[in-house]
């Protein structure tokens, strides 16, 4: 599987302006938003349930990456986006590092599979330390395509 | 002297979403608290129980059989580690 899969390539951020938890989550899902996924009556609502969701527990996975995810009856697939903080965003994450990778996914009520495999996908591309720099460096939403597995052009 | 074999558990994880991002980071925040090695098979795949991340690469879905092992027997804390580890994936749900 392949993150290109599920990351919406018009919703790729590149350079995310927000530098709060809370701001850059809101930013990806606006992006995810104007990518045509799900209405806007759905949007604060989403942006509420992924906010939840850390409260429970950051998922600033460590070596500047997150996952901030939720499901939402208002996808009918899992969709996600990637964005990138130049600067760095304080995230609670467990190693304590200033999160620069941000990978959001919503995926639908009833997909348990569906969102289990997309965070195997995440993960096992993020294991690569070259893979991570290289997305914490790049400059375009194409760039950032490539690095997650997309086809050029 | 031989080397003693690891407890070893079988488990079916009950969480209706799985194993996810939450029970696998409970399980391998668990997991640290014990000197010993702790692994968690899947099938053919084995994770390190103490990476969180490693057990997301178990795609381990609702009703998933895993096994458990932690190194040492019943005569040591092993025993008793096992038991909460095993607890964590059983567990029913969360309230997300």
């Amino acid at each position: 599987m392949s993150m290109t899969e599920f990351v919406l390539r018009d919703a790729i951020l590149p350079a995310l302006a927000a530098t709060t938890r809370e701001g850059v989550i809101r930013e990806l899902i606006g992006s995810l938003h104007a990518a045509g996924h799900f209405p806007n009556t759905d949007l604060e609502d989403i942006v509420r349930a992924v906010l939840r969701r850390e409260q429970l527990g950051s998922t600033g996975i460590g070596r500047t990456i997150a996952i901030p995810h939720s499901r939402h009856a208002s996808v009918t697939r899992l969709i996600g986006t990637v964005g990138i903080s130049k600067a760095g965003v304080p995230f609670d994450s467990i190693d304590g590092e200033a999160v620069h990778v941000l990978v959001l996914l919503i995926s639908p009520q009833d997909r348990p599979g569906d969102h289990l495999r997309a965070l195997e996908c995440v993960v096992q591309t993020m294991r690569d330390d070259a893979v991570v720099e290289a997305l914490r460096k790049a400059d375009s939403g194409e760039e950032i395509w490539r690095l997650v597995g997309g086809a050029a052009g | 002297m031989t080397t003693k074999p690891p407890l070893r558990r079988s488990v079916v994880v009950n969480n209706p979403n799985g194993l996810h991002m939450r029970p696998a980071t409970r399980f391998a925040q668990q997991a640290r608290v014990i000197p010993q090695r702790v692994t968690v098979f899947h099938g053919e795949k084995r994770a390190d129980g103490k990476s969180s991340l490693d057990l997301l690469m178990l795609i381990a879905m609702p009703g998933a059989e895993l096994w458990v092992e932690v190194d040492g027997d019943e005569t040591t804390d092993a025993a008793e580690a096992i038991r909460a580890l095993c607890d964590i994936l059983a567990a029913p749900g969360d309230d997300a």
